[in-house]
């Protein structure tokens, strides 16, 4: 083989190479959709937003090298738009004249596992090594907040789910044992019914099994509050997973894939059900008067 | 000759002792008047400062308390002042312009549209206000506005959100295509033109006052003896969630596929 043909040979290489690079990366690149809520990303993503950028809507919204929007309008940069219930809207801090919003979590320098265990009251030891959450026998009888087993898990070993009563509140804590971040497992579904609230904060990763899926809009796969220092992962499949609720992490690593896909729903009622103690106290402001 | 320029030298020493004590009798009274007076500075200053401090305790006092009279009994402070203080409502007034303090980048202020049940428990089931609202900043800001209400008056909780670029001009809330319960509205600055990382933030009630927002404490600090006093008015609103409550999605590093 003559220098010339190795060369051939080589850039051949390179360009196959490319190409399934590009196919694979297009596979995992599955748009992320969204409902209602905003999404806010502090660093670069391999979904294309930007540091530190802002959108919200109330449709569906994909996210892919920039913002596209799926609702009936979209204006112009730096003014955001104003819809209808129902409908879509996003803003868009790319070439804009208006400052970046430089978001830091509440208390700048702590992690998210930091500020809740400070916020919230100290919870209480619930079940032993090994716990499984499934249905809500396995609950604690009390709405309250609760300290789980670090090898805790939510898993139903087959059919049945984590259902969350309407009159319940419960707000779990995941510690890391001896300083291993041992990732919390999601092995079944979660559901939470109206006026119910469900909150899981981890020091660990966030992993939800792969054989979670067969949701829909109206009876999502997850749900609760999911707060991690590290990542949420959603499992590497090719089936949907409808996330319903607040998720807060570090990162995410969205594995489903074509014709999957992630789904994020927000639930406003959170807002309502949601314990007092996350309450925060504003600030306030003294003047002096004429006496 | 010798008598009269004896008498001459003696007027002139008489005259020249009474003009010493002229001198020194207005110099001793303007010190006297300056010590009199400083002294009264020092003391009404002394009186001053005894009366902030009396009405700042007023205030440290009233925080814990409901809204109401609060009584500070006079011993406290060893019957030197007294302290009225009163705890009210903090009402914003239909047409009046009512201030919600200091918005800073990424903070979210709440409006509330049903009462309190205590300082920390909204009223979800109390009939909420009915109407618009002005809001105006105190520079050009981009406003995120979610407004939580219920979609059926059974307790369907659905939120509505607007982006809103607000000029120092007034921008109105009050054509959102629904007329259901509102529960309450969540402002958050998203971003100020110009680099501020802040912007004072004030809403107007269009139809009706809205209910409380938090408790305005009214203390007046009076030391007895120089009935010299000092008012304060703190302002403290219901506390609300924060603002990560607004996200579906938030993450500190990245997304990853």
């Amino acid at each position: 083989m003559d220098k010339f043909k190795k060369v051939k040979l080589y850039f051949l290489l390179i360009a196959l190479l490319s190409f399934f690079g590009l196919t694979v990366r297009m596979v995992h690149a599955q748009p992320l959709k969204l409902v209602g809520g905003d999404i806010y990303v502090k660093y670069d993503s391999d979904y294309g937003i930007s540091s530190p950028d802002f959108l919200s809507y109330n449709s569906l919204l994909y996210g892919d090298s920039g913002f596209i929007l799926n609702g009936d309008r979209t204006e112009g940069y730096g003014n955001g738009s104003e819809k209808e219930p129902g409908n879509a809207w996003i803003f868009n801090f790319r070439d804009s004249s208006f400052f970046r919003y430089p978001y830091e979590f509440p208390g700048a320098s702590q992690s998210i596992w930091d500020y809740l265990e400070k916020q919230l009251p100290t919870p209480t030891p619930f079940g032993s090594p090994g716990l499984k959450l499934c249905e809500s026998s396995t609950l604690p009888a009390d709405s309250g907040y609760y300290s789980l087993p670090s090898n805790a898990q939510v898993d139903c070993s087959g059919p049945g789910d984590l259902v969350i009563p309407g009159n319940r509140r419960y707000v779990f804590f995941v510690s890391s044992s001896g300083g291993a971040y041992q990732p919390f497992h999601i092995k079944s579904k979660i559901k939470v019914e109206k006026d119910g609230f469900f909150a899981l904060i981890v020091q660990g990763n966030i992993v939800i099994q792969s054989t979670v899926d067969g949701g829909s809009e109206n009876e999502p796969d997850i749900s609760g509050f999911f707060a991690t220092n590290g990542t949420i992962r959603t499992g590497n499949s090719n089936n949907q997973l409808y996330l319903e609720g607040i998720y807060l992490a570090s990162t995410f690593e969205l594995e489903r894939r074509d014709p999957g896909g992630e789904i994020f729903i927000y639930r406003p009622d959170f807002l309502v059900s949601a314990p007092s103690d996350f309450y925060e106290w504003t600030d306030s402001f003294w003047q002096s008067a004429a006496p | 000759m010798d008598k009269i320029n004896n008498h001459y030298k003696s007027g002139q020493f008489t005259l020249m002792v009474v003009l010493a004590g002229l001198v020194i009798l207005t110099v001793g009274l303007g010190l006297i008047a300056r010590i009199t007076v400083d002294t009264r500075i020092s003391s009404q200053s002394s009186d001053a400062l005894q009366a902030l401090y009396a009405a700042e305790s007023g205030i440290e006092y009233a925080y814990n308390l409901p809204v109401g009279t609060c009584d500070i009994d006079r011993a406290d402070f060893d019957d030197v002042a007294e302290v009225k203080c009163e705890v009210n409502d903090l009402i914003p007034l239909k047409d009046e312009e009512f201030s919600l303090g200091t918005l800073i980048l990424g903070s979210v202020k709440t409006v509330w549209f049903v009462g309190h049940s205590d300082f920390k428990n909204p009223n979800f089931s109390d009939s909420p206000y009915v109407g618009g609202l002005t809001i105006r900043t105190s520079s050009d800001a981009v406003l995120g506005l979610t407004v939580f209400y219920d979609k059926t008056g059974s307790s369907d909780y659905a939120a509505a959100k607007f982006v809103k670029v607000a000029s120092q001009a007034a921008y109105t809330l009050d054509s959102l295509g629904f007329d259901d319960r509102w529960f309450f509205l969540r402002i958050k600055l998203i971003s100020t033109e110009g680099g501020d990382t802040w912007t004072n933030i004030s809403i107007t009630p269009g139809s009706d006052n809205f209910p409380s927002q938090g408790k305005e404490i009214n203390s007046l600090g009076t030391v007895i003896a120089g009935r010299i006093s000092k008012r304060i008015i703190a302002k403290e609103f219901y506390p609300s969630l924060p603002s990560f409550f607004d996200y579906v999605i938030l993450s500190r590093s990245g997304i990853n596929p």
